[in-house]
């Protein structure tokens, strides 16, 4: 018996080596990134690769000096920011209704909604490009953050409208037998349930809106450039800036890190619900 | 989660297994099906029993349709003309479904080439995610110090710009690059990732690093949520490890694997910034897949008829693959 | 208080002292004027990701600190700057006041009427007297001459193509520097058979215009084509055209493993890093090259025109200019600018901070020539790309239609480049194709 739990203890052990062992993997190259963010260019060619090397800030120092990416981060953060508010804004209203009412044609529209998220950017930028003109509205955050809504609303409906229906209806209904109105039952009984699903909806629209390029590029100009656009600088004529591009990818991860180790109890358990029930 | 009164768990086998009919109408939420009481919820005696929900469906169905109404109008009004990007959208002339022709039927089209490409970078990357994601969600879902600090930090991968991770991939897949440096200590033989033979397979590879940490993510979130009860009473039954894992876990784990699969799908055929920056469709059309092949026709040649329809028959493959999946995912929820 | 009363004595002797510097410098004194009646303008110009760039920016705040106009500068990766020109066409309207324009977006930027004709712009007062336009090598300002006579773009960063070579390796193997293409197939056969470590030759070959625009130097010295100056119709299924494609293809074995996929960062880091012994690329490369940070080959690298193949040596030009926006509505002030980060009076600091050699005065000076080695080389190049214009011939097309043939070019034979079809097929498909593109 003994002897059998020893054998289970070590199988653990292993097994828990191999957890190990996996993460590092996906991290490697990562870390790598990184570390060659404090390269020289000549040290980032080298083979086989250097991992011993003074370190150097020159990267850093160039992209907050020279390339001003503190005025694209600013930008991002605004348009993400204020995108992911508004889509969660209006996606809550919708998934509640998705998730309790019982009407016509509700899942055809609920559908309606998934295949309008999957048109790709790429086909309808020229359309984009001219209601923006002719509204006046190029290069504006607003812009973008109203034309984000289009894949961000759908995403957040189906990812949330699954967490609201995890929440047992009975609660809701106890609450309106105690004398409540419905939209008082659904504050105080269904928001907080579902504050997680909603925080871990918000993180990953929040990615999507940081990443996205395409629109992005060709929606703005001077004034609401967002970082990604940035790739600019670092693919020239005289060909990769492989530190600058280094240093920036290290500096644009770093928020979105952090956010996620400190929430990131919160961020898993949550995103269970959407994901199961969506 | 753990607040929640007796939780029901957000697994189909909570479903009433009589109520079989009823959910398949409507197959979401049968369970939530609303009582007698929701109808007067708001008290406005005389309102249409669908006002309140379309009132609050209305802002979001708004903003969606309209941006999303006007653009596939405008996107299938360009597939039906002959324009070149770069002239004048008022010289525009129609020619009716002949892009779609052209590019169906035309000895010159490389769009039936680009479909089969796009169809191994699917599976290529979605099995190898699916399982190696679900592997390793499995291995985190165990009681061992600082698993939830790992999951965090395997998003990293997902919150990098794709453009980027491009780049990356550009310079760790050349010959005198980090992964030949690793196959060369270990195999001792280095190869040519740039080359027509494993150009999609150095994609893939990218792929499966960038979005496997999303499978992870989502798989071990479902893990942590069984149900314990089922699985202490195969264990009393003297059930292997491996028999409650093939007749509990993945039963159970389907439909979440079909949902995830469903999302990174609709993504591998929408996203194309990393393969574009890492061989921008080459060497050849090796790794041209079908959104590069709708950006390469339409921005690059500057053939917005043509790439407008390739774009078109790019919607109606996801939608269609779509409905499947989601066909799939139903009928397993309701056999499991 | 007796700390504020130093400073305004020191902001008069200032003020005073620049205003008699005013007297003495042309430059100033243009400004002066230019200040006058434009100050206070602000223009919006789009660049691309390019090394001329990366100087000019240098040079911004002083002209807008002499002129009081504004520069907002759009910076974006050169295949976006088109797309987003090709967008702006589309729309019939600019968001810009200039834009830096390629040799290949010219005709485009031109015909539609996006781009203004600078004739009346170069002999309009607000020239001043140190620009001095006819110092530009005329093959860099005639590639921005449209059909109607008149010039759409001011150039500064001329481009050509040449050979690059490592010194140290000819000489330590005792061959002589390649003259004919046949020569450049056998040393680049030689050094990646005997040297360790090193590959014969390096050169892009990415699918669509980076395919292209190597490809086409290839064409005339091997007698091919894309369109027949006799007659005006595409030509691209002449045998000389076949010939050409198969001889890139047969470099292919002798170059970096992976060539089939390079883009130019990776050609010329190949290069630089001495992992080979030729490289035939865009003379762009030369500073990079000579610049020891980056470069592992600085001070071993000879430059030569390009080697002639059985109908010839030839080459080509390429080049970026600044071209002005016909809606723009602040064109003196937009003119200005161009003229004075153009012109023959700020060239040394414009090279200095890295710009790209286009000037006649430059080329031909001995000072820079010894300073950089690629000039003379350059200089021997555009005499080759001149005699391909003799021929009624050039590497990019003045049409329009330019980036769709380009990329039909750079498909189909960058498939026949890797064996996906054979060469003939590649050449039968784009004769097709880029006889539809002209036609329609």
């Amino acid at each position: 018996m003994k002897l059998k739990n020893r054998g289970a203890l070590l199988g653990s052990r292993m097994l828990d080596l191999l957890t190990i062992a996996v993460v590092a993997a996906f991290l490697f190259p990562y870390l790598f990134m990184v570390s060659s963010a404090f390269k020289t260019r000549l040290e980032t060619f080298a083979y086989p690769p250097v991992w011993l090397f003074t370190p150097t800030f020159e990267h850093f120092q160039n992209i907050f000096e020279n390339m001003n990416i503190l005025f694209y981060m600013k930008n991002s953060t605004i348009i993400a920011v204020c995108s992911t508010l508004l889509t969660i804004l209006i996606a809550i209203p919708a998934t509640y209704s998705f998730a309790r009412y019982r009407f016509r044609y509700k899942e055809g529209i609920a559908y309606g909604f998934l295949f309008l998220q999957m048109v790709p950017g790429i086909s309808i930028v020229f359309a984009l490009f001219f209601i923006a003109r002719a509204l006046d509205l190029f290069d504006t955050h607003l812009f973008l953050i109203v034309v984000y809504l289009l894949w961000n609303i759908p995403y957040a409906i189906w990812m949330m409208r699954g967490f609201v229906e995890g929440i047992p209806v009975e609660l809701e209904e106890s609450a309106m037998v105690d004398g409540a109105s419905r939209f008082k039952a659904f504050r105080l009984i269904t928001l907080p349930l579902m504050a997680g699903g909603v925080a871990a909806t918000a993180i990953l629209i929040f990615i999507g809106v940081w990443n996205e390029f395409s629109l992005a590029f060709f929606l703005t100009s001077t004034n609401a450039r967002t970082m990604p656009t940035t790739i600019a600088f670092f693919m020239t004529h005289s060909g990769i800036k492989w530190g600058p591009m280094f240093a920036t990818a290290t500096i644009g991860t770093l928020p979105v890190v952090i956010f996620a180790l400190l929430v990131r109890r919160y961020f898993i358990s949550a995103l269970t619900f959407g994901a199961v029930k969506g | 989660m753990g607040s929640l009164p007796p939780s029901p768990g957000p697994f189909p086998q909570n479903e009433g297994r009589g109520d079989k009919s009823a959910s398949l109408k409507d197959s979401r939420g049968a369970r939530n099906a609303p009582p007698s009481l929701w109808g007067r919820g708001l008290g406005w005696g005389s309102a249409p029993q669908w006002l309140v929900p379309a009132l609050l469906i209305l802002p979001a169905f708004a903003v969606v349709f309209a941006i999303a109404a006007y653009s596939a109008f405008s996107l299938f009004q360009l597939s039906t003309v002959d324009l070149t990007f770069g002239e004048p959208f008022r010289l525009a002339e129609g020619v009716g479904l002949q892009n779609y022709q052209w590019l169906l039927t035309n000895e010159h089209s490389t769009f039936g080439a680009t479909v089969r490409i796009t169809i191994h970078y699917l599976l290529g990357t979605l099995i190898p995610e699916l399982l190696i994601g679900f592997a390793i969600a499995l291995l985190l879902n165990r009681k061992m110090r600082g698993n939830s600090l790992f999951t965090a930090l395997l998003i990293i991968p997902v919150v990098l710009m794709p453009s980027m991770v491009g780049l990356i991939g550009r310079l760790y897949f050349s010959y005198d690059g980090l992964i030949n440096f690793f196959f060369e200590s270990v195999t001792g033989i280095r190869h040519n990732w740039y080359g027509k033979d494993l150009a999609l397979v150095a994609v893939i590879l990218v792929d499966i690093w960038e979005w496997t940490p999303f499978f992870i993510l989502i798989l071990l979130a479902g893990l942590q949520t069984l149900p314990v009860e089922p699985f202490e009473a195969a264990r009393v039954d003297g059930a292997s490890r491996w028999q409650s894992f093939a007749h509990l876990t993945l039963p159970m784990m389907l439909p979440l694997i079909l949902t995830t699969l469903i999302l990174r799908f609709m993504d591998v055929l929408r996203l194309f910034d990393v393969i574009f920056v890492m061989f921008s469709g080459g060497p050849g059309t090796a790794t041209t897949t079908l959104p590069l092949y709708v950006y390469r026709t339409t921005l690059v040649q500057r053939d917005v008829g043509r790439g407008s329809a390739a774009s078109v028959m790019l919607i109606i493959i996801i939608v269609a693959l779509t409905v499947i999946l989601i066909k799939l995912r139903e009928r397993i929820k309701f056999e499991a | 208080m007796k700390v504020r009363l130093v400073f305004i004595i020191l902001a008069v002797a200032l003020v005073f002292s620049s205003a008699t510097a005013m007297g003495h410098d042309p430059i100033e004194d243009w400004a002066a004027g230019i200040k006058d009646q434009y100050g206070g303008t602000t223009i919006t110009v789009a660049v691309a990701s390019h090394p001329s760039v990366e100087a000019f920016k240098q040079m911004i705040p002083r002209f807008e600190e002499l002129t009081g106009i504004s520069v907002v500068l759009d910076e974006m990766e050169e295949g976006q700057l088109g797309q987003r020109m090709l967008l702006e066409v589309s729309a019939e309207s600019a968001s810009y006041d200039a834009m830096m324009t390629a040799i290949e977006w010219s005709p485009l930027v031109a015909s539609s009427g996006y781009a203004t004709p600078l004739e009346p712009w170069i002999e309009s007062d607000i020239t001043p007297d140190w620009f001095n336009y006819e110092d530009i090598l005329q093959a860099y300002r005639d590639m921005f001459l449209w059909e109607d006579g008149m010039h759409y773009g001011i150039p500064y960063a001329g481009e050509t193509v040449f050979m690059f070579y490592r010194e140290d390796l000819f000489e330590e193997h005792g061959i002589d520097v390649p003259t004919t293409y046949d020569e450049v197939l056998a040393a680049a056969q030689y050094f990646s058979e005997n040297v360790d470590g090193v590959d014969g030759i390096s050169y892009r070959a990415r699918l669509g215009w980076e395919f292209t625009y190597m490809w086409s130097i290839f064409l005339a010295p091997f007698g091919g084509m894309m369109v027949d100056p006799a007659t005006g119709e595409v030509a691209l299924d002449s045998p000389g055209t076949v010939t050409s494609l198969e001889y890139i293809r047969d470099l292919w074995q002798y170059g970096p493993v992976g060539v089939e996929s390079f883009s130019f960062p990776e050609a010329w880091d190949a290069f630089m890093l001495g992992r080979a012994a030729i490289m035939i690329e865009a003379s762009a490369a030369a500073p990079e090259v000579e610049n020891p940070d980056k470069s592992l080959v600085a001070g071993m690298t000879g430059y030569s025109p390009l080697p002639a193949g059985p109908a010839g040596a030839f080459s080509g030009v390429w080049g970026w200019s600044f071209a002005m926006m016909d809606d723009s509505d602040a064109k003196e002030a937009t003119w200005a600018f161009i003229a004075y980060l153009t012109s023959e009076g700020l060239q040394d600091e414009y090279l200095a901070n890295g710009g790209i050699v286009s000037r006649a005065s430059a080329l031909g000076d001995p000072d820079l020539q010894a300073e950089n080695p690629y000039y003379q080389a350059t200089l021997d190049t555009l005499k080759q790309a001149a005699a391909l214009g003799e021929l009624g011939l050039s590497v990019v097309l003045p049409t329009p239609k330019w980036s769709q043939i380009s990329e039909i070019m750079g498909i189909e034979g960058a498939r026949a480049f890797i064996g996906e079809i054979s060469v003939e097929e590649a050449i039968a498909s784009m004769q097709a194709q880029v006889s539809e593109v002209v036609s329609g």
